[in-house]
């Protein structure tokens, strides 16, 4: 596998949304994980522990052009639908990717609030997709639609980093409670597009017409091929030159005993790009209407490889060596109001927003959140997520002792009943959770009582 | 507790059945991707100058006509020695005795039959001398040999040749370099011959005998006048290639229909010749045809030092130099004869030995022609496009748009030759290019726009993936179905735009 293989496959693989929706893991505050989209989230337990790698894992997958069933669906005819697809796009469609991973997380009460720490690697993949040079490379260029292509609103960006974060929470008063995470960000790798205006156009005399502004940066994809192709240590690899900062808000705001409001933003920040600097640039027009002919040759066009080389130089890309450049991170808010009908069942609504290069995702939701148990928590919500409506979350939480396993998914229906799926996230892990005494002895003499 | 896991997993497995029953995954393997792309393969931009450029024979007029000049400056040439040669000469004896001594004699200076020389300038070569006695002296005997009509440097022309006593015998020699004889003073190649034995009165015996023996050897003339004679000669014979990039690929069908062959003369001898070549053309496939340009007269020089220059031109008025260029010779032969004073005697003549007949050619083709089947082929051997996935090509066309300068058409024939390259296995044909427009005296006066689409049937396509090669034929038709003649300018241009439409069949 070649390294380019490899480094695509790491950053695809590697990687959360920038419109990571978390709706469900907002009001999961029976998990410390929730301190990670509200610093604020008042917590239950004294310490919590995530154990080394499976505390947490999250996969997030989201596009709004497609749904299984629309090309694979038994008994029709797949080419149809995969045209019937690719007419379908347009310029809002998008695709995205994301994953974390929790490297290792500590919660505990001191200095009067909550403090936790600890480290978790990330990797996002976001990108619209191309609708119209799809559908030049489906159809071809001899329909009257794609005489003409061009893209100006494409924009790709994948990144890989390590976020290491220290986090406070405090009980201001009885009613508020204030919370921030400070992240210092290691990035490993990012590539993004600053611009991607490109046209081809296939003139009425078969010629073509190229005109391109493209520029598409990217930095460490060199210490990830030197890793592969061992030429450096993975070390160097993950602990880059490329750093940053971050930050998360949060607040938590209990109006009456029934009623409580919350918000937070999530991902102030940017990462310095300045490692393994690369530009790739293509810029300028070209007019391509046949190779060169040698009439004194016997083969006068030579080669059919002449001809393909001339259309790769019309487009002349190359690659050079690019400067450090700054990339904020991919900013989130959220607001929720929850309704407590007593201390076992909560109903609430959630908003949030996701910022990114000038896009904004807006996500909406409502859930229920059961105690049912002392050792398990139910949550159920019903999501509106970028545009797909059909997002039924689900997740559960349980305890056998200090261990807590949770679960949870904001389109936990679709992963079963995927022929529908456009969008869906898991996140699963194992923490021990050790609770106050206090609130231990109350649970035993309640137990005795009964 | 247990009954609600159960009856929870089996719902998520239920539900999951149906999502799974309702997706084919199997259909992955039936995704084909079928674009059709148009894509432009060729813009050639070709000036008849660029057609030609490799080829210094092409040559631009004034009237910006163009012609296809091949010269050779020094085709053959016929120096003094094809003229008047110097033939071994004989060798003369006289006996003397020193009683009756001085003595005269005559003796001829031997030259090609016909040919009467008067002042003639010796190059090289020298007069040997031989004496022999039957019996001894009893004294020296000194013999002076003078040539009475020859004189060196303003010399008298003279040797004198010792017998010693004693002897039997003696020889000697005279060079005769830069020495000119009167061949003509009392005869016709006339040399007189005195000898004198300068001691004739006190040689003993008075009465003994001497054989003088006199011999014009190895002589070469640097200055000869006369009469050469009536005589025939052969030209040189020789050949030359005539192998003119740019005509190589017609292969029929083209008629110039103004060559001009011309042969240029440079001629120093004081002689007048009647010269008939035999120009002989041989094609490819080693037919000859001549040139039929019959025979020509060539007038020398009126006076020594002078070198006259003529040319002679045949075209298409005075031989048959239409035909000779119609068969496309790739080697010109040449021979012949020349008659030398073919007028009657006497002549005057004069050479030296430097002076020459030296004849060069020019074949001139004005591009002034007509054709109605002029091929042109060449190969295109990259198939690669098609065949290197050829599952995954399903229809295969080509556009073809023209702007044509030129004053002909083409009809393109588009061959498929077979696997090995040998034999054709189909055809597609088309009208590629349509001619100029032309004016009434041959020249293109606007271009004309043309469009023509070809499209392979799936029975060409698929012979078309086993091809190993694509011939293209293209015949060439001046307008009037090939009847008109129409002259080649170098501002003639076509503009030619070559796309390919290839429909793809792409599995995943």
């Amino acid at each position: 596998m070649n390294v380019f293989l490899k480094t695509a496959l790491l950053v695809f693989f590697s990687v959360s949304v920038f419109a990571q929706s978390d709706m469900l893991l907002y009001n999961f505050d029976a998990i410390a994980q929730s301190l990670r989209v509200n610093p604020a989230t008042p917590q239950k337990t004294r310490i919590w522990v995530g154990l080394p790698v499976v505390s947490g894992v999250q996969l997030h997958y989201d596009n709004n052009s497609f749904e299984l069933e629309d090309i694979f669906a038994t008994g029709t005819d797949v080419n149809a639908n995969k045209d019937a697809w690719i007419m379908s796009l347009d310029d809002d469609s998008r695709v995205n990717l994301n994953q974390t991973l929790d490297v290792l997380g500590v919660g505990f009460r001191s200095f009067g609030g909550f403090v936790s720490l600890g480290v978790y690697q990330q990797a996002d993949l976001n990108t619209s997709l191309p609708a119209e040079f799809l559908k030049l490379i489906n159809f071809g260029n001899t329909i009257e639609e794609n005489k003409n292509v061009s893209t100006t609103d494409f924009d790709f960006e994948s990144m890989a980093r390590t976020n290491y974060y220290v986090g406070f929470q405090k009980e201001v008063n009885d009613k508020l409670t204030l919370g921030a995470n400070f992240k210092y960000i290691i990035g490993q790798t990012n590539t993004y597009t600053e611009r991607v205006n490109a046209t081809i156009t296939t003139t009425d005399s078969s010629a073509l017409y190229i005109e391109t502004d493209i520029l598409v940066r990217s930095a460490g994809l060199g210490s990830l091929e030197d890793y592969f192709n061992n030429r450096s240590t993975f070390s160097n690899a993950v602990f880059t030159g490329n750093n940053g900062f971050g930050i998360d808000l949060g607040a938590h705001y209990k109006i009456s005993e029934k009623w409580d409001a919350s918000a937070s933003i999530v991902d102030l920040g940017f990462i310095n790009w300045q490692e393994n600097n690369k530009d790739y640039i293509s810029n300028g027009t070209f007019l391509f209407d046949g190779a060169d002919v040698d009439f004194s040759n016997d083969d006068p066009i030579s080669s059919f490889d002449n001809v393909l080389d001339s259309l790769k130089e019309a487009f002349d890309f190359y690659e050079e060596t690019g400067n450090s450049y700054k990339r904020n991170l991919s900013t989130k808010a959220f607001f929720a109001v929850n309704y407590h009908i007593n201390k076992r069942h909560t109903f609430g609504a959630l908003y949030h927003a996701t910022f990114w290069d000038g896009y904004v995702q807006n996500d909406f939701g409502v859930n229920y959140q059961g105690r049912i148990a002392d050792p398990f928590n139910i949550m159920v919500s019903y999501s509106v997520i970028g545009g797909i409506y059909n997002n039924i979350g689900l997740g559960i939480m349980g305890k056998l002792g200090p261990i807590q396993l949770y679960l949870m998914s904001d389109n936990a229906f679709h992963i079963l009943y995927y022929n529908k799926l456009r969008a869906t996230n898991i996140r699963f892990g194992i923490n021990i959770t050790l609770y106050d005494k206090k609130e231990k002895k109350v649970k035993k003499k309640k137990k005795e009582e009964s | 507790m247990i009954k609600k896991l159960v009856l929870g997993l089996s719902f998520i497995l239920l539900i999951a059945s149906c999502a799974k029953d309702k997706l084919d995954f199997d259909m992955v393997d039936d995704i084909r991707f079928k674009p059709k792309f148009e894509i432009p393969i060729v813009h050639a931009k070709l000036s008849f100058l660029d057609l030609v450029r490799k080829d210094s024979l092409f040559t631009v007029n004034d009237d910006e006509t163009v012609s296809i000049i091949y010269q050779d400056d020094d085709l053959f040439s016929m120096g003094a020695d094809d003229f008047v040669s110097v033939p071994e000469q004989k060798e003369v004896t006289f006996e003397m005795t020193p009683l009756f001594s001085p003595f005269d004699f005559d003796m001829s200076f031997g030259v090609i039959a016909g040919v009467q020389l008067a002042s003639t300038e010796i190059d090289k070569g020298y007069i040997s001398f031989r004496l022999e006695a039957p019996a001894v002296f009893a004294t020296d005997v000194d013999v002076e040999v003078t040539i009475k009509n020859g004189l060196i440097n303003g010399n008298p022309m003279s040797k004198v040749i010792t017998l010693p006593m004693g002897s039997l015998s003696a020889i000697d020699s005279l060079p005769l370099s830069q020495g000119v004889i009167d061949l003509s003073s009392g005869g016709i190649n006339f040399i007189g011959i005195k000898a004198d034995i300068l001691n004739a009165a006190s040689v003993l015996p008075q009465t003994g005998t001497l054989a003088l023996s006199i011999k014009l050897e190895n002589i070469s003339i640097e200055k000869a006048e006369g009469d050469f004679g009536q005589r025939v000669l052969n030209l040189p014979s020789g050949n030359f290639d005539f192998d003119i990039q740019g005509l190589e690929n017609f292969t029929s069908g083209m008629r110039l229909t103004n060559p001009i062959f011309k042969l240029f003369t440079e001629n120093s001898i004081g002689i007048s010749v009647s010269m008939d070549p035999d120009i002989d053309g041989v094609s490819s496939d080693g037919s000859v045809t001549s040139l039929n340009g019959g025979s020509v007269a060539l007038v020398g020089p009126q006076v020594p030092g002078e070198t006259k220059k003529d040319t002679i031109t045949f075209d298409r008025l005075n031989s048959g130099i239409v035909d000779f260029i119609d068969a496309l010779p790739k080697e010109v032969l040449y021979s012949g004869s020349v008659i030398i004073n073919p007028t009657p005697g006497p002549h005057s003549n004069f050479l030296s030995k430097d002076s020459e007949i030296k004849v060069g050619m020019e074949m001139e083709l004005p591009l002034e022609l007509k054709a109605k089947n002029l091929l042109m082929s060449m190969k295109i051997k990259d198939l690669a496009a098609i065949q290197e996935k050829p599952e995954e090509v399903e229809s295969v066309g080509f556009s073809f748009r023209s702007k044509n300068g030129f004053p002909f058409g083409v009809q393109l024939s588009v061959v498929i030759m077979d696997s090995l390259g040998l034999d054709s296995v189909d055809n597609v044909d088309l009208q590629l290019l349509q001619p100029a427009v032309v004016g009434a005296n041959g020249r293109a006066i606007s271009s004309t726009k043309f469009t023509e689409e070809v499209l392979f049937t799936p029975a060409q396509l698929e012979k078309l993936k086993k091809a190993k090669e694509l011939q293209l034929k293209a015949r060439l038709v001046t307008p009037e179905d090939g009847e008109k003649v129409i002259k080649i300018l170098s501002t003639y241009n076509l503009d030619l735009k070559i796309a390919a439409t290839i429909g793809f069949n792409i599995g995943t």
